[in-house]
């Protein structure tokens, strides 16, 4: 009897032992950091986790960085490691590493993941362990500096930051007989009517609205265009359910949709990138695309349209749009350990900031992702370097762009830690209104209820 | 005490069972009685935004789903979407696969090209599905579309996977289409078992086609038949996770949002990690409740008195 | 005209000869027995008549229809399958019943039949038993009782008794007999038997005719009466009967108006058979083999003329016989004499046979010189 007992008391112990010994739970920032005062430091290995973007391009990136920290003073001994996953599920790929007790030294961040990861202690303030951060501040585009503020506290420094445009094919609209693009959202329907009419596009306006991040990100810009507010200041839910420019600007979809049907019901099964993939092959007049898009649609034997693609403002009232943000953010997993705080430190600076290389001081990394990638940048003074300049003129018209990126905003709201629940359903709710399963008002009052649920 | 020679056996024999069976044991307690503990536990427990706040709620996660205005509403349509789809793709599967199991057992020519192209949709691992699945649904580039506009059938490309009432169901086709070699296979082993004398008594006995499969062949392959409703049950409330993620993410609206999607965005997106597990537990009853019904509609005691001996 | 034909039926599987051009008349209400040694071809043959298995070669008529092609289930055969194909998941009434279930039967004559099936073969009590929980034999029986539910035209029955131990066999063959009495002398359907068995006893006590099969063909087909007495050729005369007939090389030759049968010096004389054997061939001498059966060898009183000398070698008590191994020469002879004879092991006695008791093969045909 006693052996019996024995060997079930042996089993429950293990198990006691084996939940003792679970993941990690996170907890709060590591204490006050110590100077460091080495001549030289490491060797230091880190980690970065990003997502998948032309990663030859990093890799290189990643090199110039440990051989410039090599001959910095003090002198640091580095060796980076990338661990990625598509940008897709790249809040997935954080959460299981950091749920399963692991961290990374420095991660690639959007706005949107910021206020959820810093509200869980995966990321520590840059700021507190880089007070130079604040002074990049000033050279940083608002919505951007925003983006990457938490709870008053700056968490990092810029990859880039690009604007949501409104962007339409030049060659379509002047077969059409159409002298200027439109400049609002009823112009777009009877632009795109008659774009339809004449046999010129079937599918005039294409907006990718597959639930997914990019979702949001058009969506925004169209609130925004209209002049549409979500959220003050402490994140209270301020708008309007049954009239206003959030609700016009749903209803614009469900008729676009339903009705003038200048959109397809595939655009609910279309992701940003299906949208580029058809602007490009000619199959629309009217698309919202991050403005680094620009370089591709006119890039020949990339794009059949090459040469056609034009940025105009974002047509609505106000002409405002959405800007988003991608950064680099500090682990909790590098304070730990003082080597490897410096060289992530420096490591993000590289990245994100100016720094100096071969007697030349500059924004390096993010000039040259803007000049060979296209990608927007967060430093404004960036448009005065005459490359920089090159390079946007080729591919856009830069006084739009430049008019555009002025009205851009980041996505209120989206420092609440509850964003991603509540966008969420944003998503699968307003996909109902586009298509006329629900009524606009009646899902408008209900994300309103779920946020100030949410919230509470 | 005395123990007669019966009970001094049933006890020796008992404990070397147990002997036997230790490894093993260990084993399965590691292995899935461990994660299930951790897993409950999980679900006892308040989360904020990822971190555990150290607060042993208890049953409060499973109320919220059940109650709470926020994630109440998701988690009854989530239900009720996996309820639809398993019912549909488990009965789909079986039927299907039963059907082409028949073929197969014909021994007729050509059989085995047709066991070949099932190895085809069973080879594919589930995430190459999912993008091929995506390529053939594509609303612009698809295989399909290009199919039926081609032979005329449609006059514009259309959506399936965008449309909130046909979304779900092209799910479950992909979903079928690669599980019904897995069954097929089970199937076939089991009619292989049912001897060709017993057929061949039945057709003496002037039985027709279908008075030999519904008195003759379904219920000798009553046992096999149950295993596969089991196992596909607990693949379609699981398994089409893939295809959800890749071709949906649980839209349009939350016409394909599942109960494992749900709580895939539950712990991965919203690190409610709490209330994830206790989705995942109340996604394990109702596992365990389509087992039992199986179990029980399908009548067991008859079979036990059959299955014993020769 | 033939109830059942079967006309130069074939059966090749896969390279393998399994029936040979057999050629098959059945009348109605017969019992015909198929005897064969194992791997003869009995069962491929039943299931050619049954339609299980689709003939190479050949026509099967029924009633003068060609059903060479008609499935099972057109054909109205009841089979007792040789492994009995019993359906594991049906208790034994169902077993019986299904038959008439597919057919539609009422309900009450259901019950009343497989009742009456049950009690012919015995196993009235095991109706609520499945398959599994049932003796080898008892088995067989509701195998047995499958048919026997049924009004056929013909009943294949394939080696049916040969898992009975011998006391309930011989009650089976009875009851069979008993039944196929019945049967024959029913107005509307006679009962016509098809009966696969290597027990000769079998074949003997219960066939209206034996067709005795080897390397798929029938080699005999007559009364179970004239299969014993007369053997067409070496492979019929030692399938049937046991022990076995007693086959002695040598030759046969004419003798001033008589013949006889010379082997290793002794000299058998034959009489008018022998006479009419060399007659038959034409010839004045010649090679043949002897038969006799052992029930025919007699112990004579020592120098009788025509007698062999012989000693005996064992004798075995069979309770109703004693069977003698004798050694005549070199070769051996079996013989089966009354017990009431004095018999011991060691001595040295004198054997003779009948001429008409004696059976003439030719050794290269292996054909009765008789015919
Ligand atoms: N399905 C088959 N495939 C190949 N050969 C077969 C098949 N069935 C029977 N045979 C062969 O045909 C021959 C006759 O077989 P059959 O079963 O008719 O013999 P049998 O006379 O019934 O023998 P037994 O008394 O042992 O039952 C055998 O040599 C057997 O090996
Ligand atoms: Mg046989």
């Amino acid at each position: 009897m006693f052996k019996r007992l024995g060997f079930f008391a042996g089993i429950i112990a293990l198990i006691v032992v084996a939940v003792a010994c679970a993941p990690a739970q996170p907890t709060a920032p590591a204490a006050a950091p110590k100077p460091a005062e080495a001549k030289s430091i490491g060797p230091v290995t880190l980690e970065l986790g990003g997502w998948t973007y032309d990663n030859a391009k990093v890799m290189q990136n990643l090199q110039k960085y440990q051989e410039w920290a090599a001959k910095g003073t003090p002198a640091i001994d580095v060796k980076v490691t990338m661990s990625d996953s598509g940008y897709g599920d790249f809040d997935t790929f954080v959460t299981t590493r950091y749920a399963g007790g692991k961290s990374f030294d420095v991660l690639y961040s959007s706005d949107h993941w910021l206020a959820k990861w810093a509200a869980a202690g995966w990321v520590v303030p840059l700021e507190d362990h880089f007070p130079e951060a604040k002074k990049y501040a000033a050279d940083i585009t608002p919505f951007a500096l925003q983006a990457m503020t938490y709870k008053g506290k700056q968490y990092g420094l810029p990859y880039y930051a690009d604007t949501m445009f409104f962007v339409y094919n030049k060659k379509m609209l002047a077969d059409a007989g159409i002298a200027v693009p439109p400049t609002t959202w009823a112009e777009v329907t009877q632009q795109a009517l008659t774009i339809k009419n004449k046999g010129l596009s079937q599918t005039p306006v294409l907006i990718g609205f597959k639930a997914g991040s990019w979702f949001e990100e058009d969506l925004f810009a169209m609130f925004y265009s209209e002049g549409g507010k979500l959220f003050d200041d402490k994140n209270a839910a301020v708008f309007e359910t049954d009239k206003g420019p959030i609700f016009d600007t749903i209803e614009w979809v469900a008729k676009s949709i339903n009705d003038d049907k200048i959109m397809p019901p595939k655009v609910m099964d279309m992701t940003a990138v299906d949208v580029q993939q058809a602007f490009k092959n000619g199959d629309a007049a009217f698309v919202i695309v991050p403005g680094y898009m620009m370089k591709e649609f006119n890039t020949p034997g990339v794009s059949k349209i090459a040469g056609q693609a034009a940025v105009s403002m974002m047509p609505g009232k106000t002409h405002n749009t959405n800007g988003f943000t991608r950064m680099y953010l500090l682990g909790k997993g590098a304070v730990a350990d003082d080597a490897k705080k410096v060289a992530s430190l420096k490591l993000i600076e590289f990245f994100g900031g100016k720094t100096t290389v071969d007697g030349v001081s500059s924004y390096h990394i993010a000039k040259r992702w803007s000049i060979e990638n296209g990608l927007g940048f967060a430093f404004p003074s960036l448009w005065s370097d005459p490359a920089v300049d090159k390079a946007f003129s080729a591919m856009a018209d830069t006084n739009v762009m430049k008019s555009q990126q002025a009205l851009a905003f980041s996505k209120q709201g989206m420092t609440a830690p509850w964003f991603a629940e509540w966008i969420s359903s944003v998503r699968s709710e307003t996909q109902k209104a586009m298509l006329r399963q629900a009524k606009t008002a009646d899902v408008l009052n209900g994300l309103k209820t779920l946020w100030t649920s949410l919230a509470k | 005490m005395t123990l007669t020679f019966e009970q001094r056996h049933h006890r020796n024999t008992t404990a070397f069972a147990y002997r036997i069976l230790l490894p093993s044991l260990a084993f399965v307690l590691i292995f899935i009685g461990y994660p299930l503990v951790y897993s409950i536990w999980i679900s006892f427990q308040d989360f904020k935004y990822g971190v555990p706040t150290g607060n042993v709620i208890w049953f409060r996660n499973f109320l919220d789903i059940l109650t709470s205005s926020t994630v109440a509403p998701q988690f009854y349509n989530s239900l009720l979407v996996t309820l639809k789809f398993t019912v549909v793709a488990v009965a789909a599967v079986v039927i299907i696969s039963l059907g082409i199991a028949l073929i197969i057992n014909e021994r007729f020519r050509g059989n085995d090209l047709l066991k070949l192209a099932l190895l085809l949709p069973y080879a594919i691992p589930g995430p190459v599905n999912a993008v091929m699945w995506n390529w053939i649904y594509d609303p612009t580039f698809g295989v399909l579309n290009g199919l039926l506009y081609q032979v005329g059938f449609i006059k514009e490309y259309f959506t399936i996977t965008g449309n909130p009432d046909l979304a779900l169901w092209g799910i479950a086709f992909a979903y079928i289409w690669k599980f019904v070699p897995y069954s097929t296979f089970l199937f076939v082993a089991g009619l292989s078992t049912i001897p060709q004398s017993v057929y061949e008594a039945a057709q003496m006995d002037c039985a027709g086609t279908w008075r030999i499969f519904r008195k003759v062949t379904l219920p000798l392959l009553m046992p096999v038949l149950q295993m596969v409703l089991v196992i596909q049950t607990i693949f379609a409330l699981l398994m089409h996770f893939g295809l959800v993620f890749v071709l949906t993410r649980g839209g349009p609206g939350n016409a394909t949002s599942t109960l494992a999607w749900l709580i895939y965005n539950e712990s991965f997106t919203f690190t409610q990690f709490g209330r994830g597990a206790a989705m995942a537990i109340m996604l394990s009853l109702i596992m365990i409740v389509f087992i039992y019904l199986y179990l029980v509609v399908l009548n067991p005691e008859k079979r036990s008195a059959r299955t014993q001996g020769a | 005209m033939g109830f059942l034909k079967l006309e130069k039926i074939t059966k090749r599987f896969s390279g393998s000869l399994a029936v040979d051009h057999l050629d098959l008349e059945v009348e109605e209400g017969e019992f015909l027995v198929l005897l064969g040694p194992s791997g003869c071809g009995k069962t491929t043959t039943l299931r050619m008549i049954a339609g299980l298995e689709v003939q190479t070669e050949g026509k099967i008529t029924l009633e003068g229809k060609d059903i060479s092609d008609s499935p099972p289930e057109r054909r109205d055969m009841a089979m007792v399958f040789q492994n009995l194909a019993l359906y594991p998941h049906m208790t034994v009434f169902d077993n019986i019943a299904f038959y008439l279930q597919n057919i539609r039967t009422p309900k009450e004559t259901i019950e009343q039949k497989v009742r009456q099936a049950a009690r012919q073969v015995g196993i009235e009590e095991f109706l609520t038993r499945y398959p599994n929980q049932l003796s080898g034999g008892q088995r067989q029986r509701v195998a047995l009782a499958r048919a026997l539910v049924r009004c056929p035209k013909v009943f294949l029955l394939d080696e049916p008794l040969s898992s009975l131990d011998a006391k309930l066999r011989a009650g089976m063959r009875s009851e069979l007999k008993l039944l196929h009495r019945n049967l024959s002398q029913s107005k509307e359907r006679k009962g016509t038997f098809i009966y696969v068995t290597h027990d000769q006893v079998e074949a003997l006590t219960l066939g209206t005719r034996v067709a005795v099969m080897n390397k798929g063909n029938i080699v005999q087909l007559s009364t179970p009466r004239d299969l014993y007495n007369k053997p067409r050729n070496l492979f019929a005369s030692t399938f049937v009967g046991s022990p076995s007939m007693n086959l002695i090389e040598g030759s046969l030759e004419r003798e001033n108006g008589s013949a006889a049968f010379i082997f290793q010096g002794n000299r058998i004389a034959l009489g008018e058979i022998g006479v009419a054997a060399l007659k038959r061939a034409n010839r004045a001498q010649m090679p043949a083999i002897l038969g006799v059966r052992p029930e025919s060898v007699k112990i004579a009183s020592p120098g009788m003329t025509g007698a062999l000398a012989a000693q005996v070698v064992t004798v075995e008590p069979l309770g109703q016989n004693n069977l003698i191994n004798l050694q005549v020469g070199d070769r051996m002879l079996i013989a089966l004499v009354s017990p009431d004879l004095a018999i011991h092991e060691g001595e040295n006695v004198n054997v003779c046979f009948q001429p008409q008791a004696t059976h003439l093969f030719d050794p290269q045909t292996e054909e009765n010189l008789l015919g």
